[in-house]
This record gives C-alpha cells, structure tokens and sequence, in this order.
C-alpha cells in the first residue's frame, strides 16, 4: 500500500526477497555502484578501481561467499563450527586435482572450470555429510573441538598428499579463472589475464571482480532463500531449541547434516576460487587462523543475516589495508611538528631505536603493521562480541532505527 | 546511543583516512598513470625523461627529477622460520644503502630501499611483490628458496633483476630463472659437497641426512648423496624431506638416534636444529652434527642447547664470521659501529652487505651505459665479471657457463661457547673489539674434489 | 647359552630399553599435557568458558620466566646466596604468579561482561585473546626462541640402559604436587566455593557465596597452570631451544586431550592429558618407519584419538552427560 511500505496483505508479499520500494531501490543503486567500481568511474572513489584496492575487494567477494555458508551453518542452525578452513581446502584440493596442470611430481586432469568449480563445491558437500554424524552426535562446544580437529587432520593430510597438495612449503600452481569447452582449448572468457572486454581496457582483477560479483550474487540469492524457507526455518528452530524442535517434528539429525551439507558446498567453492585467484597456496595456509577470520566475519557482521555478512567481510578484509595506511600517515605526521605530532610519535616508531607501540621497520620494539592488525582482530572481535551481539547489522539497524523514529527517537 | 554515534563517526573518518592515504600512495609510482597493466612489454614502460644525466635512459622505478632509485626487498622478518637471521641481513643493507647515499650514491642516484615483510609465506610474498612489482627497479633481496621460487613467474613477467636470500642450486641456471637472478656465493649442493669432504676428512664413514621438504632441503640432499658416494660414505638414515620445521619430529629424532650414524647433515632453521639435536641427545646419540648454513644461528649460543652446539656441532659457511680481519668485515664493521654501536654482533650482516654491493655493482655499470630500465639492469649483469667482496668470501662472478662461474667455495667453523661467553655472550656489542659470535675457523675457504669435479648445468634437485 | 640366546636376550632387551624410554618420555609429556589439561577445566567447570587463549597464556608465562630469570635476574640479584636452582625457581614462582594475575585480568575484562550469554560467544572471545597475547607474547621475544636458563639444561640421567632428562624428573615431581596441591585446595573454604559454584551458579549465590570473586580465583589457578605447563613445554627435551612462537601451539594438542577426559572433569584432565602424551610418543617412536603415513603423524593421533572417543562418549570418557530440558 502507498506511503505504508510495512502492511504487508498477503504472504508472498512479506516473504519477497525485497519486500519494501526502499529495499528495491537501495538494491538497484548498490548493484550500479558495485558495476561502476572497478570502472574507476564512480566519483571520489575512482581509486577502488586501481589493482592494489580490487585485488582485495576480489578476497572480499570470495570470502563473502565463504562466509555465506558459515552463516547458514553457525549464524542459521546454530551449529558452532571451527573447521570452515577444512571444507575450504577440500574444495580447493578438489579443484586443482581435476583441473590443475599434471606433473612429475603431481597429479591433475586439466578438466575446465565449468568442471572443477561445482566439483569443488559437491566434493566438500559430500565430506561435509560424512562429517555430519560425528557433529550430529556431539553437542554444543564439543562440537567446536569436533571441527577445530577436522582443521588439524586437514593440515596433515595436505602436508603429506604431496600428489595433490605440492610440497609441504611450495605449494602449486592451481588452474586460472577462465571459462574453455575443453582442456587444451583456447579459453572462452579469462578472468585471469589483462586484456579489452566491448573495448574498454581491463585489469585481470577487474575482470575477475566482475566474475566473482556474479558468483556472489547467485550464492547470495541462495542463502536468502534457504533463510526464508522450510529449510532455514527449521534450522533456526534447531538453534534456538534443539529439543523442542525435534517434539515439533523437524528431524534434527538431517537438519543437521543438510545445514553441513550445503555450508561445506559454499566453503568448497570459496576455496577453490581462492587457490585460483591467488594462484598458489601451501598446504599449511588452511589453518585454524583462516578458520576464525570467518567465525569473526560473521560475529562482527551480526550472525544469522546476509546483510550482516556481507558487511562483516568488507570490514574484515579492508582493515589490514586501513591499519596501514593509517599507521603510514601517522608516522608522516610523526616525522613534523606540533602535539598531534608528539603524539603521533609516541605511537608509532619510525627506527629500531625509537620508541613505539607500532613500529614501521619491522624490525623496532613495537609490533609490527602485520602483528598490529592480528592483535586488533582479536581486539575487534572481543570489543564486538561484548558491545553489538549482532554486529554491524546490529548498529546499522539502530541507526536506520534512529533515523526512522526521528524526531522521536528516544 | 551517543556512543554509537560516535562509533560511526570514528569509522567513517577512518575510511576517509584510508581513502586520502591510499590516493596518496597510488600517484607516487614511478611510472606513467597509464600504466594499469602489468605487463613487460619494454616499448610502453621505458619512457625516456629528461634528466640532469643527458640521454639517462630510466624506466619503472627510477625517478629521474630527483635522481632516484627505488629498490625493493621481500624479507622474512617476523616469521618463525629464519627471522632473527633476516632481521640482521635487512639492517645491513638498510645501512649499507644509507652510507651509499650519504657518500653521494652511486654517480648522484641515491638509492630509496623499500623492504616488505613476507614472514616467509608463499601468500604474503606473493601479495608483498604485488606491491613493489609496478614501483621498483630490481628487487635486492627475496628471503626463502619456495617463496622466491613461487615468485618467479610474477618476476620473469616483470624482467625483475632480484637477488634471492636463497642458496638452491637453480638460481644459477638461467635456463631456470631466466637469468633474472643473481645468485650469491655458493648453492646447497655444492656446499653439501664440501661438508661431506670435511667429514670424510675427520674419518667419518656413515650419515645419517635429515632436511626440509622443498627445494631447500632436497638440493642439499641432492648433494649430499652425489658426494657420499663420490667419497664412499654410506648413508645410513635418509631422512630428506622428512623434518616438519619447528615441529617435534619423534620420526625423525628416532631415526637419527637409531642408525647410529658417525655423522648427521642437518639442512632445516636453528630452532628445529636445536629440537633434533636435543632429541637425539636425549636419546643417546653420539655422533658429530653439521649441516647447511641457514640451520645454524649463533644464538643457539644462548639457548640451553648451547654445550651440545659446542660440543658436538660444525658450522659451514659461505662468508667470514664477525671479527675476522678480512677487509670487507673491516670496513663494515666500521660503518656499523657508527650507526648502531648497540647492536649485538651476527654472522649474517655480511649477507646483507654482499648483496647490496652486487646490487650496487650492477647498477653502477647500468648507470655508466646510461640505460636505468630493467633491461639495461640485465645488459649490465651480463657485463659484470667480478664483484668484490674484499676477502669476505669468494668474488661473485656472472658471466660465462655456470660451470665456468659457479662459486664453489666454503668454510667450516666450530662454534665455541667458552670464547662467546667470555666476550659477554648476548650482552656484546659491535662497538667491543673482541665481539665474537663464537665461531672458530676449523677449515678456510675451500673447494672440495667432488665440487671441482662437479659439472654444473643443470640444478641438482630439478623442481 | 648360546651366541644366538645372547644374541636374542640384547635385542629384546635392547627393545625392552626403548619401550620404557618411550615409556617415559611419554609419561612427562603426558605430565605436560596434564598440568595444561588440569587448567582448562578449572576454568570450564568454574565458569563455563572454553578457553581458546589457554596456549597463548602458558607461552607468556614461560616468556616470564626468560624475562625475570634471564633478562631481569629477579629476585636472584638480591638474593645470590640462595643456589642457582633456588633462584630460578624463585623467578619461575614469580612468573607464574605474574600470569595468574593475567588471569584475572582476563576474566574481569572480557569474561566478566559476557555473563549469561551465549557460551559460544565467549568462547570466541578466547579465540581473540588469543590472538592478541600470541601476537603480543611473540613480539616480546622478538619472535626468536629464547632460553628460559633453567639450572637443569640438558643433564641426562642414566641407568642400566634408561635415559631420563633430568627436566622430565622435574616435570613429573611438579605435577604430582600440583595435583595434591589441588585436592588440598578445593577442601579449603574457598575451593568449597568453588565447587559449589560449578555445580550450580545460581544455588551458591543463594548460599552468599561471592560467585565474581570464584571466577577470579578459578581464572587465577587456570592461568597459572597454564604458565607451568608452558614452562616445561619450553625445555629441554621438549623444546631445547626455549620458548619460541610455535611453543603456544602445544595447547593445541592438549586439547584432544581435555576433551577424551571430559571437559569438566579433573579426573578426565589427568587422565587424558597422560593418555594422550604416551600415545602421542609412543606413535612417533614406533610408527616411524611407517612410511605411508608420512610426516607429523604423531601430532594428529591425539585428534584422531578423540574423534574416535567422541564417537563413542560424546561427552568424554569421565565427562557428565548433559541434562537438556525443553
């Protein structure tokens, strides 16, 4: 109804992915902001568009997709999981196996991508089912030591199926992003490689953006309706009370073991987009670190909701990049004159022998940059868990809140 | 609520920080804005400025308004693998850089040494090399033989002149490495050799060989095996690949105490050196100990490990240890001491210092040919002969076949804790005459019949 | 006796020396395991947190001990008529108590806020302690290893055959007394409290117990065997080159070894944590031959261990079943 955007009348109207005009528009604006980024054409912000800043926003896209699948399985069904870096090497495993280069010390069948990118995901699905009994059996924080277990083992296997993996501390190549018919055939599209698309001259990360924003946005698309149907809601009922659903009627056992099922599919995929973008990956990069990046990409961003993911992984992964630049500026101003410089200076130390909480040589007493943003990881996720439960979603919600009920808000 | 707001506020400034920061970085690349692309095509990146030096040819990395030169340096500096080695090579060539220029730099070009932290992670070095690739000239320093390694294809796509913080054998095959790399002093393989004519030399007849998995600890291996039997040693436990860095090893420390072994060749980093050592002990071996360089850290002295280093441990080595009186150490010495007399003495500064005079010798011929691409960086190694390292360890040669050049000398050391402890063990500084990283020279700089026999055309382990 | 008797009895015997060398290298491991174990349930079943940061704390703990017995020289500087052991042990007290303090810290910091939330959601915040005081403790070290200058180094004592570190003589000896210093403790008033406090929350506050004061105190204890356990993690033979960045990692594997126990049983805690330390040497010495299980084996037998455990008793061998209502 007009001028009223919550009277819903009927219950396909509440159920729409994007129920009100605010939420279409907002959606259309957001899809022609995200299409011009890499384009550098988007006003004041044209510098997200250089390498350096979309080589991280393409970590983002491809950890948001990651993240989906944590959200479904931890923020959805409530199942507590610390072996998201497991499904993801799975998937990735699984990846370079089908479509990798064969060599002399390693295997690989250099099946395309329109192969080993589903392959990855189904793969991890499929572990992730076999997994399923084992978490389905143990319950609550058992479950975490059940996961956290998964990461460890994953790391042994990788370190010694050096067939598959590589060597302990190289690694392999894996296959590139881009779309053939066939092995051995020139590429339909490349997502990999520099080059002109209608004309306009692109990077290979633009290129790859636009590739991984049409990704994201399917996987989007299915987590939100996996939330509003049968299957989200009875997850959700197994979150919030697990006995009273199974009285109810929702087999909790599959419950289970689908939320398992479908998140491992996600991480698989993220994976093995992962391995591919960077290019090369060591077994002992899935680690228990990897795993809890995502466990904070959803506590930040509010469990439970994609919106809530999906700023909780811009957050996360645009940090190290922001702690940088900034901690580079404070030394700049530390280097002049005047009290914030002082200040700035106490803060930061520019040479091994000057005093610093953070120091810009690696080598002073402070921490370094790189140690400086995985101790305000640990931070934020503390700061968050114990002010804004839900996160970002969480504020941004107080916010709209405010503004809504403004000038009455109190 | 009001907090909140405040919140928002200290975010949105701090993306408004991030975005001023961040545009002010992107417009001091040295290259043309145009350069989005990452491509070597040579036609669109030299770009020819007019300089004070009339006719200088310069490209990615050099400024020539304000007669720069950008290097850059992939170093582990906070890892867990070799760090406190590293962070002792950064400083020698932070220093070395900073005298070069204070001295007027090379011909009026000073030299800007940017070093990135890779904490010797293939991603890190990876992303760290994403930095520097569209802003430096050549790249001085790349710590860790399979991250450099993962690196090469980024770097053979650059035309990246680097000099690899790594001793594999590959970096002196171009076919390898496309000659982009300079390799210095001597590679894992042949070193394997010498230390093996060493032991024949003490009468040792069986080895037992423990190293790394990867290029590091296979080359070595390689080596390894080609002298013991070309010395007739016989190689009782074979343990290549197996050692986990910085990890228990029960399999290992079991198989090295069982073989019962006269000798053990270690090719792994000073923590896990210590681990096995001290296991094996435990456990009741009595051999003798050596293995590659980087195993070996003269702060083990410190450690509880430190009598069984002393006791039982031989130190190779491509360069003189701190204190020798060889000229380079000397004068290096010299210009360490004004800068830093508080720093602690280490064998590894002279690394550093070696490969910053490479760099420096290599650019000097570029500048006097008048061409600062990376182009004329490659032209201008083909050209050097001889680096001088002034008695620190064997000149360094670039030109011919690699088994006209390859270097094949190295010592062997014994480290001594009675000597260490009484020059003031960890509270010595380099401004102490008698500072002394407690080696004690066991076998000068020598080259053994297996190495001169050697052919060298192709790496010993082949990746 | 013939030579092939003789021959025959010095191999088996040869086997018996190696079994009970094994044996014993996995009993103070075990040990290790134990005192780390012991912590993380002291702290679970008191306050029923998951403690995640568990091997960050006992890395700092045994960096305290470099900072005070090697750095500082306190309290051996003031008292250098005491022995050299003595004065280390002096430092290692005061380290540990330093941690302890930590502890504290920790609970009324981040613990204390997130009462009657979510236990999930705290255990992340472990997660994130984690982070930081890994980061902050490796920082502190200068990401080397260093020494921690233990007065027993790397004697080895030998007998007949058997070679036992001399540290690992130490390592048992102090878990022993950990142990008995424990039972004693939880018969004190305060260990009453605590007690209580763990079996119900609510009920003990009824009872006028301080229950914040509890968590304090349990955190307290928790952090300091953390802090003991670190200590001998980084010695000889464990770690001959002291403690180093990878030495918070050993938590990590003492964690099959508290949930096999039953993450809210004392007796689980030893029990497991010696379980898990034996196997975990015994695997390494005598599946070393093994080659199709490659390298590291032994680190993971303890986590195939406790899936296999979980399987079975979901809850850990010694652990209480949970009561859920509706």
């Amino acid at each position: 109804m007009r001028g009223r955007p919550l009277l819903y009348t009927s219950y396909s109207d509440e159920m729409r992915l994007f129920p009100t005009t605010a939420k279409r528009v907002a959606v259309i604006l957001l899809l022609i902001v995200l299409i011009l980024l890499p384009l550098k054409a988007l006003p004041g912000f044209g510098f997200l568009g250089d390498s350096a800043w979309l080589i991280l926003i393409d970590r983002a896209l491809i950890f948001a997709v990651a993240a989906l699948g944590l959200n479904l399985l931890t923020g959805v069904a409530g199942q507590v999981s610390l072996g998201h870096a497991f499904f993801m090497a799975v998937g990735a495993y699984t990846a370079v196996l089908l479509g990798g280069e064969p060599g002399n010390t390693v295997w690989g069948l250099e099946l395309p991508m329109w192969i080993w990118l589903p392959a990855a995901g189904l793969v991890a699905a499929l572990i992730g089912i076999l997994v399923a009994p084992t978490a389905v059996r143990v319950r609550g924080l058992y479950l975490a030591f059940v996961t956290l277990g998964l990461v460890f083992i994953g790391l042994y296997m990788w370190t010694n199926l050096g067939k598959i993996a590589g060597g302990p501390t190289t690694g392999r190549p894996w296959p590139p992003l881009e779309l053939a018919l066939w092995r051995g055939q020139e590429p339909l599209i490349s997502f990999a490689t520099d080059g002109p698309w209608f004309g306009v001259e692109l990077v290979r990360e633009a290129k790859a953006y636009f590739f991984l924003l049409g990704v994201v946005i399917v996987f989007a698309l299915l987590a939100k309706n996996l939330m509003r149907t049968r299957i989200g809601r009875s997850w959700a009922s197994i979150r919030d009370r697990d006995i009273a659903a199974e009285v109810m009627g929702v087999a909790e056992a599959r419950g289970k073991t689908q939320a398992f099922a479908i998140s491992s599919f996600f991480a698989g995929v993220a994976g093995a987009l992962l391995a591919s973008f960077i290019g090369r990956r060591i077994p002992t990069s899935w680690d228990l670190f990897l795993s809890v990046v995502f466990i904070a990409i959803i506590l930040i961003g509010g469990a439970g909701t994609v919106s809530g993911t999906f700023l909780g992984t811009i957050f996360v992964v645009l940090i190290p990049r922001v702690v940088e630049d900034f901690t580079l500026s404070l030394s700049e101003l530390a280097a002049g004159d005047g009290v914030l410089s002082s200040m700035a200076n106490l803060i930061v130390a520019t040479g091994p022998e000057d005093f610093g909480l953070v120091s810009t040589t690696a080598a002073g007493p402070g921490l370094s940059i790189f140690q400086l943003n995985v101790a305000l990881f640990g931070v934020l996720i503390i700061v968050f868990l114990i002010f804004e439960p839900l996160g970002l979603y969480g504020i941004w919600i107080r916010v709209r809140n405010y503004w809504k009920a403004w000038p009455f808000s109190y | 609520m009001k907090k909140l707001h405040i919140l928002g506020v200290v975010l949105a400034f701090a993306l408004l920080a991030a975005a001023c920061g961040s545009s002010d970085d992107t417009s001091t690349t040295g290259a043309a804005a145009a350069a989005t692309t990452t491509t070597a095509a040579a036609a669109e990146e030299t770009t020819t400025t007019a300089s004070a030096e009339a006719g200088m040819k310069t490209g990615i990395g050099v400024d020539a308004d304000t007669m720069t030169i950008r290097l850059g340096a992939l170093h582990d500096l906070t890892g867990p693998v070799f760090s406190p080695l590293v962070v002792d090579i950064n400083d020698a060539m932070q220093i070395y850089y900073d005298d070069l220029n204070a001295n007027g730099g090379i011909d009026g070009w000073m030299i800007e040494y940017i070093p990135e932290d890779t904490l010797y992670d293939v991603d890190t070095h990876l992303e760290k090399y994403e930095k520097l690739r569209d802003n430096v000239l050549a790249i001085t320093a790349s710590t860790g033989s399979p991250t450099s390694v993962a690196a090469l294809p980024a770097l053979m796509e650059d035309n990246m002149t680097f000099i690899p913080l790594s001793w594999y054998s590959g970096w002196g095959i171009p076919e390898f490495d496309g000659g982009l790399a300079l390799e210095q002093n001597t590679n894992y393989c042949i070193e394997a050799m010498n230390i093996l004519e060493f032991i024949n030399g003490m009468g040792g007849t069986t080895i037992a060989l423990a190293t790394f998995p990867g290029d590091y600890g296979l080359d070595a291996a390689a080596g390894v095996k080609l002298a013991a039997q070309f010395y007739g040693m016989e190689i009782v436990y074979d343990g290549e690949g197996l050692v986990v860095p910085n990890g228990d090893n029960p399999e290992v420390i079991a198989g090295i105490a069982g073989s019962g072994a006269d000798w053990v060749f270690l090719t792994t980093n000073p923590t896990t050196s210590a681990i096995l050592l001290g296991g094996a002990f435990g456990a009741g071996f009595t051999g003798l100990w050596t293995g590659s360089v980087p195993g070996y850290d003269f702060r083990l002295l410190d450690s509880p490990a430190a009598p069984l280093f002393d006791q039982v441990y031989y130190q190779s080595a491509y360069n003189v240890p701190w204190g020798s009186d060889a000229p380079g150490q000397v004068e290096m010495a010299e210009i360490l001491k004004a800068v830093e007399p508080g720093k602690r003495p280490s064998d590894a500064f002279i690394i550093g210092w070696n490969e910053a005079k490479t760099m420096h010798s290599v650019l000097a011929t570029a500048i006097a040919n008048g061409d600062l691409t990376r182009e004329g960086v490659q032209v201008a190694v083909s050209q050097t002969t001889s680096v001088d390292f002034a008695g620190t360890a064997p000149n360094q040669d670039y030109s011919g076949t690699p088994n006209e050049y390859v270097t094949r000398q190295t010592a062997i050391f014994d480290p001594d804790l009675a000597t260490y402890t009484a020059a003031g063990g960890a509270d010595q500084t380099i401004s102490q005459d008698d500072a002394t990283t407690g080696s004690l020279l066991a076998q000068d700089f020598f080259a053994s019949e297996a190495a001169k026999n050697f052919e060298f055309s192709a790496p010993c382990y082949e990746l | 006796m013939t030579l092939l008797d003789g021959l025959v009895i010095a191999q088996v015997a040869e086997g018996f020396d190696k079994f009970i060398n094994t044996l014993t290298s996995g009993i103070s491991l075990g040990a290790i395991y134990a005192i780390l174990a012991l912590g993380f349930v002291i702290i679970f079943k008191a306050t029923q947190v998951v403690n995640f940061a568990h091997g960050a704390i006992a890395a700092f703990g045994a960096y305290m001990v470099v900072y005070f017995a090697t750095v500082l020289n306190i309290p051996g500087r003031f008292l250098d008529f005491l022995p050299i052991t003595a004065q280390w042990i002096l430092s290692a007290l005061l380290a540990v108590a330093i941690t302890a303090v930590l502890g504290i810290v920790i609970e009324r910091v981040a613990i204390r806020p997130m009462i009657g939330k979510a236990l999930f959601a705290v255990a992340i915040i472990t997660l994130g302690l984690d982070l930081i005081i890994r980061t902050v403790t490796n920082d502190l070290m200068g990401n080397q290893s260093r020494g921690l200058g233990d007065p027993w180094g790397i004697r080895i004592i030998e007998f007949s055959g058997i070679r036992i570190a001399a540290t690992e003589i130490v390592t048992v000896i102090v878990a022993v007394l950990a142990v008995l210093l424990l039972a004693w403790f939880f018969r004190t008033k305060t260990g009453v409290a605590m007690r209580a406090t763990a079996f119900d929350q609510e009920a003990a506050m009824a009872q006028g117990i301080n229950v914040g004061r509890v968590f304090a105190i349990a955190w307290a204890i928790g952090a300091a065997l953390a802090a003991i356990g670190g200590i001998f993690a980084s010695i000889f033979p464990r770690s001959p080159g002291g403690v180093s960045p990878v030495t918070a990692f050993i938590a990590f594997t003492a964690f099959p070894a508290v949930v096999i126990g039953g993450l809210d049983s004392i007796v689980g805690a030893i029990v497991g944590g010696l379980f898990v330390g034996i196997v975990q040497i015994m695997s390494g010495t005598y599946l070393a031959g093994v080659s199709f299980l490659g390298t590291g084996f032994s680190a993971v037998v303890p986590w195939l261990l406790m899936m296999a455990v979980l399987l079975v008793k979901p809850y850990g061998i010694f652990g209480t079943e949970e009561i859920r209502r509706v």
